[in-house]
């Protein structure tokens, strides 16, 4: 998929998509089905962003970045009709929490397997299990309604404002009032202390709480990290995981179908084309100006990019007002994860005891302990990367052969903490990556002793090279910290949450919007939606 | 015995209650032990001569309108005039007051940016006050089950927060699920400002300052904080107890609650029944509910809801006898020792773990400043409160612990405070533990529960949050009820209204 | 041999192709099933009587030592958790069945109290001897005291040397006892009781024959005729133990238990739903197939996806959950819960029936859910 040429065919669009990442392909592309001439410029040689597949070692395929598939919207896979352009999710199904000397803890998609699994550690926790599924179910079914919508604007005395938040005001009393407070808990709570309130034994309450906090500079312990245990829920009742999945040929094929189905609708795509600044003429977006001084012009400009580099960078402050800039310069991007790909020989060896491979396949969460995972972050407030690190593993070759050669395989370590901000200094990184491959590497020997002896190529992704290679702020895989201040009619700042930006004809329709971050492809399809809704483009 | 009302608990929250419902001419029993009066400021001799203030001694979060309503004035209660903490930073000194002029200037002499920033800060909550103050000073909203009688509250409180401007509003919306730790750090350079600002916030709940929510209490802090009184919490305590007897409150002092039958009465300690159709509990839900009732009397609901309110006490209160005198800046009679917000942060880490930290955070306070009888003549009395400490240690509180624990916090003090140096005569530690057996409070958290933003908001539960119970006749009044804890009155006063309005509402 | 999943075990559906041998072994002889996936669970302690009297509907304090009760236990709000029994093999020693892991229950409920709740799922095997000669089975298996053991109640005996636990108790409606005995032991116990049944015909039974004699006895299903209010997602969905016509079961006039307000809230206002027994009228059955030159198909074995109920007048008044054609009775039966106030017992409605993929209606009597009820039962 580099057979993107480096050069625009015109020089005059009706909308220019800043970023080839899965947002910006979605939202070029729903311009696109809308009738609307629109040109994609992405500055890497490759599209994705940070949903990208690279052969970075010869013969296996990492997800680079993202590794998993979680909550793309499946009417975006239906009105793309993204399968016909190649995608195709493969279901996770287990997730595994290792513990040394132990079988450690699998969570099946059979729920009476999961239940003799967790009554190892806790008969209680085992038979209640299936309730707190129900529960978060029921809950999910209201966040979607807040995922699937533009954020609501409190201060707004448009009509179409107020129904919109009577609208949400009805979903939400159509739950019951204890589905309300627990929606009140799940939003303020830390996930250990909503999961405390369930659950006892500490390989379950860890290995759930873990997801709480990925991507956030937060630990399992900070309120406000309750809220994402709701996403492993979406579209779900049972409990199961099935909502989770890989994109076969890895993640990058989900940007590559968004590509294509772009393309499928007329939007022009260049690759290896860096945007030097959006051009600006008497307070109004009027094109861009590419990194080789090409100049496009474009009715509308949408920047799938993070704010901070969107505002601070290619448009620049003098252009902007003085509170606006204030309150970019406050929104908080905090990279706090690394990432360490592995090319593997063979498979390394659990040591668990287990007489298969089969609980391998999903997701293997390293949380042994709640205090393993909160020592991780505490490590990390003072600017020092994860001894012991809270680690998010997948061996996705597992579920997909077409992302290794036959019988070897690809590990992809989502490592927490990795803050961007070391002590030292971010450009003291280099210096520090291989320390911390090391300490990841050294993290998972605990568990597969033979890690070493299959290693045959890696890969180490400290913050600051996320940033180098992706362009995203500080690393941030979210373009921006997922806390409840930085969320809905507050995401990226107050008073503009729409999309649209201080300046005329420029939006924006990153992860760094509403919804937010997380493979979902919501920002970039309800961005064109208010676009074309409003007459912005 | 039989009376309208009994009112078990004599602290601020019970004895408010009490006053309330007794000058609106219900018959009311206040019963509880001699020696608890005050409730959490109860005092007791910790050393020969010298007395404890109790762990609450902030007045300065006691609501005028209460003092108003109840003419404490004419008890003798009077405004100290603004209440002055000190810093006490390794280098930088500083007072703070809540004249906001005067703690600008302070600021300046450490960071003439701060000061700006500072009257600017000061100004913005000055600006947010009204909706704030509204809310705390009110029945809550039932948000988890908002019946039509609650919608045109809650629209008030949309609309007063509107009546800010969009600006305004969106901040406070901003704010509140914050972390101080942001917050102060979008406003401040200077780490002692920001500590010392931070510190009071933080440890009402388990967090530090880089948990999210924690800048809620800091508003809360910062909306609600007036003058304080003369003579501390004793002086407020006194005021209310004379001002109940004047309303014509019946105090049983004898004896303390054993259990409770809600439309009943009350069966004390002593094995008396106490008759009366409406009981005012001013103890934490906690106890309450799982103490003073059998289980089966508690629907499943409920019983998980109470069990599941988080009162994780973090800290605890070093009381020293000291051989002379002590003056803190600026005629300060209290002080913080907190150097920046990761000191407080690094104080808070070791506590999830069941361990002490290297340099706890200390709140200190004198009271022999304002109640000379405390300690002897020529004498001092010093309370400070360490921040953090677990509840349960690792190893347990054992002897050693507990003398480790106090000689570190006594050169800390040393270090700050030199008049302190080799004057300590005697000293007594309470831990979380000790200040639950001691106060009767759940966890020894002297909020009587976190003030974590799931838990101010609807506080304890859903079915309790607007002071009545799923009981007929059963109150609740404590600090573990909207808006929380700390000497302000408001739970005690704003039950008393959900009392008086029963009638209208059934 | 059919098999199926039952609460994470393997269990047998049917031993032979169909399961008619099976039914009829339980309805003319006796049979034989394993029912060891129904969760167990050992309350002991002093205060079990206090947790059970909490959490159960029925009033545990007055059942005595020996004898086993059937109850429900429901959320605050009055509406079913789930059913089972209960025996009370000592003073302070209970044993409780369930159709779902219930163990977070009954600990969740015992904040503060002195008591002991084991998950014995597992360690303990239950077989369920059924059927009229069930009798002279247990008998010759368990000694002669087992002949008197009146219903509802338990002893202690041996069988093939092993310590058991004998209730007369049973989920087919006729006289029938279950054993109770440790896990190891089981399969001895299993081939000693086959081996006294031979003379008698004893088979061995599979869950499709149990579930036809259920529907025949109306005995309500957790998660076919009713749901669990733990698995509900809507509150329409569940259900009281008055709509399960289980009213008779709950006890309240006694201390406060889980759930008592809402019921009693509910004795006084009335139920909105009634469970009832739908017979269901042949001749009409018949004549729908005749009109496509069919002969009238019932399912091989009872059935259990929900199909509405309507009045005479078309309207909708609820819908029937579980059914079957009872070989004993030559009759289509259906277990349904309908609205109170739209029909009363003996009244026509009308089920919905498909016949050559076109949905008719077919009318069907109202009864008590209880359409076989030997005297040998209980006698």
């Amino acid at each position: 998929m580099n057979d993107h040429p480096n050069k625009p065919r015109s020089d005059s669009y009706d909308a220019v998509v800043i970023g080839g990442g899965h947002n910006g392909l979605v939202c070029a592309a729903y311009l696109a089905k809308a009738g609307k001439k629109v040109l994609v410029v992405e500055r890497r040689p490759v599209l994705g962003g940070a949903a990208v597949s690279e052969e970075t070692v010869a013969g296996f395929t990492f997800s680079t970045f993202s590794y998993v598939v979680s909550l793309f919207r499946p009417h975006i896979i239906r009105e793309l009709d993204l399968v016909r352009h190649g995608l195709q999710i493969i279901p996770m199904e287990t997730t595994y929490n290792p513990i040394r000397g132990d079988k450690g803890l699998v969570r099946w998609a059979d729920s009476g397997r999961t239940r003799d699994e967790i009554a190892r550690f806790s008969p209680k926790d085992a038979s209640l299990y299936p309730e707190f599924g129900l529960a978060m179910g029921r809950l999910s079914r209201f966040t979607k309604n807040v995922i699937d919508t533009t954020a609501p604007e409190p201060t707004s005395l448009d009509p179409r404002e107020l129904m919109k938040m009577l609208r949400l005001g009805r979903h939400l009393k159509d739950l019951d009032p204890e589905m309300r407070y627990l929606n009140l808990k799940l939003l303020t709570m830390s996930a250990v202390d909503f999961l405390h309130e369930w659950f006892e034994s500490e390989p379950l309450v860890p290995s759930m709480a873990g997801s709480g906090i990925i991507g956030t500079f937060l630990g399992i312990r900070s309120p406000g990290t309750a809220y994402v245990l709701l996403h492993h829920y979406m579209g779900e009742i049972d409990g199961a995981f099935r909502a989770w999945g890989f994109s076969k040929g890895g993640t990058g094929q989900i940007s590559i179908a968004c590509a294509k189905a772009a393309e499928s609708f007329g939007a022009e795509i260049v690759a290896g084309a860096g945007v030097d600044h959006v051009k600006i003429r008497n307070g109004r977006a009027v094109g861009v100006v590419l990194e080789n001084g090409d100049e496009i012009k474009a009715a509308t400009v949408i920047s799938s990019l993070d704010p901070n580099r969107t505002f601070l960078k290619l448009v620049g402050e003098k252009e902007l007002p003085g509170d606006f800039v204030a309150n970019i310069r406050r929104y908080k991007n905090r990279g706090s994860s690394g990432k360490v790909n592995l090319a593997l020989d063979r498979l390394p060896s659990f040591k668990d005891g287990r007489p298969d491979i089969s609980h391998l396949k999903g997701d293997i969460t390293i949380a042994p302990s709640v205090d393993y995972v909160e020592r991780a972050y505490d490590e990390a407030k003072y600017g020092e990367f994860s001894k012991r690190p809270f680690l998010n593993i997948v061996i996705p070759s597992l579920s997909d052969p077409s992302v290794a050669p036959p019988g070897k395989h690809v590990l992809s370590a989502f490592v927490q903490y990795a803050p961007y901000n070391i002590r030292e200094g971010a450009d003291k990184w280099p210096e520090k990556r291989e320390a911390f491959g090391e300490a990841v590497i050294d993290t998972i020997e605990e568990f597969c002793p033979d890690i070493r002896e299959c290693i045959v190529g890696k890969q180490v992704l400290s913050p600051w090279d996320i940033e180098k290679i992706t362009g995203l702020t500080e690393g941030n895989i979210f373009q921006g910290e997922l806390s409840l201040e930085q969320l809905a009619f507050l995401r990226p700042v107050a008073e503009w949450s729409r999309y649209r930006s201080p300046i005329r004809g420029l939006w924006m329709c990153g992860s760094g919007t509403h919804p937010g971050g997380g493979v979902m492809g919501a920002p970039g399809e309800l961005a064109a939606k208010t676009m074309l809704g409003e007459g912005g483009v | 015995m039989a009376t309208d009302v009994i009112v078990i608990g004599g602290g601020v929250n019970g004895l408010t209650a009490a006053c309330y419902l007794a000058k609106a001419g219900r018959e009311v029993t206040l019963l509880c032990e001699e020696d608890s009066i005050g409730g959490l400021c109860a005092t007791h001799e910790f050393h020969p001569g010298f007395t404890s203030p109790g762990v609450l001694s902030d007045t300065s979060m006691f609501r005028e309108w209460i003092v108003k309503d109840l003419s404490l004035e004419e008890q003798g209660l009077v405004s100290e005039g603004l209440s002055k903490v000190a810093v006490l930073g390794k280098e930088r000194r500083f007072v703070l007051s809540g004249d906001v002029s005067q703690t600008a200037e302070e600021i300046g002499r450490v960071s003439q940016a701060d000061a700006v920033r500072y009257r600017e800060f000061a100004a913005f909550y000055e600006r947010i006050r009204p909706p704030v103050e509204r809310l705390l000073n009110n029945v809550p909203p039932n948000i988890v089950d908002p019946g039509t009688g609650d919608l045109l509250p809650l629209l008030r409180y949309g609309l007063a927060l509107r009546r800010l401007g969009k600006k305004d509003m969106l901040e406070v919306l901003r704010l509140a699920p914050m972390t101080v730790y942001d917050w102060l750090d979008e406003w401040f350079e200077c780490d002692e400002l920001k500590a010392a600002l931070a510190l009071p916030a933080v440890t009402e709940s388990y967090a530090g300052p880089w948990s999210p929510g924690t800048n809620a209490n800091l508003l809360i802090r910062r909306v609600t904080s007036g003058r304080g009184f003369k003579g501390g919490a004793t002086a407020l305590v006194e005021a209310l107890v004379s001002a109940a007897r004047g309303f014509g409150v019946r105090f049983e002092t004898s004896t303390g609650a054993r259990a409770i039958e809600p439309g009943e009465g009350v069966e004390t300690a002593a094995g008396d029944i106490l008759s009366a159709k409406t009981i005012v509990a001013a103890f934490g839900p906690k106890k309450v509910f799982l103490e003073l009732m059998r289980p089966h009397e508690l629907s499943h609901r409920l019983e998980q809801r109470i069990v599941n309110f988080r009162t994780r006490g973090l800290c605890s209160q070093l009381l020293l006898a000291v051989d002379g005198t002590v003056s803190l800046p600026g005629g300060a009679d209290r002080a913080l020792i907190a150097d920046d917000l990761d000191a407080i942060e690094k104080a808070f880490d070791p506590v999830k773990y069941g361990a002490l930290p290297d340099s706890p955070c200390l709140e200190v306070y004198i009271p022999s400043q304002q109640n000379p009888g405390f300690a002897p003549e020529g004498k001092t009395s010093v309370s400070v409160l360490l921040h953090y400490t677990p509840y349960e240690l690792l190893g347990g509180w054992t002897e050693e612990a507990r003398e480790e624990l106090t000689r570190k916090v006594i050169r800390i003090l040393e270090e700050r405070i030199p008049e302190l140096r080799g004057a300590v005569v005697g000293a007594q530690l309470l831990t979380p533990r000790d200040i639950e057996e001691r106060y009767g409070v759940a966890g020894g958290q002297i909020y009587e529960g976190e003030h974590a933003l799931d838990q101010l908001l609807v506080r304890p539960s859903p079915e309790c949050a607007m002071y009545e119970t799923p009981f007929e006749g059963l109150f609740l009044c404590s600090g573990g009820s909207f808006p929380g804890g700390g000497l302000t009155g408001a739970p005690g006063a704003l039950a008393s209204r959900a009392v008086l309005n029963r009638k209208s509402r059934y | 041999m059919n098999w199926k999943d039952w609460a994470g075990y393997h269990a047998v559906v049917s031993y032979q192709e169909h399961h008619e041998q099976e039914y009829f072994a339980f309805r003319h002889a006796a049979g034989l099933m394993d029912a060891t996936p129904l969760f167990k669970y050992e309350i002991k302690g002093p205060d079990a009587v206090y947790l059970l009297n909490r959490v159960m509907a029925k009033d545990i304090g007055k059942l005595r030592e020996g004898r086993v009760t059937y109850c429900c236990w429901c959320d605050d709000d009055g509406r079913v958790l789930d059913d089972g029994t209960v025996s009370r093999l000592g003073k302070e020693h209970f044993r409780v069945t369930a159709a779902e892991p219930f163990l977070h229950w009954f600990m969740l409920n015992s904040r503060s109290l002195n008591v002991s709740i084991e998950d014995i799922t597992s360690e303990y095997g239950m077989l369920a001897l059924q059927g009229p000669l069930s009798r002279e089975i247990i008998v010759r298996a368990a000694g002669e005291e087992a002949s008197s053991l009146g219903f509802f109640r338990l002893m202690r005996a041996s069988i093939a040397g092993r310590d058991v636990t004998v209730t007369r108790t049973g989920y087919t409606g006729d006289l029938g006892y279950e054993i109770w005995c440790r896990n190891p032991d089981a399969l001895a116990i299993y081939d000693t009781v086959m081996d006294f049944g031979r003379d008698y015909r004893l088979m061995p039974a599979g869950l499709a024959a149990l579930d036809v004699a259920r529907v025949e006895a109306g005995f309500i299903m957790n998660g076919v005729d009713y749901f669990s209010a733990n698995h509900c997602l809507t509150d329409d969905r569940k259900s009281t133990p008055y709509e399960l016509g289980l009213g008779w079961s709950v006890d309240l006039d006694r201390e406060n238990f889980i759930g008592r307000d809402a019921l009693k809230r509910e004795k006084e206002e009335g139920s909105k739903w009634r469970f009832v027994g739908l017979d269901i009228d042949w001749d009409a059955f018949e004549a729908i197939f005749a009109k496509f030159d069919l002969p009238p198909e019932t399912p091989a074995g009872a059935w259990r996806t929900p199909v509405p109920v309507f009045g005479m007048d078309g309207k909708q008044i609820g819908q029937a959950t579980s059914g079957a054609w009872s070989p004993t009775l030559k009759k289509n039966l259906a277990l349904a819960s309908l609205k109170t106030g739209e029909f009363r017992i003996g009244d026509r409605v009308q089920i919905e029936v498909t016949a050559e993929y076109e949905r008719k209606l077919c009318p069907a009597t109202v009864s008590e859910p209880m359409f076989y009820n030997p005297k040998r039962k209980r006698a």
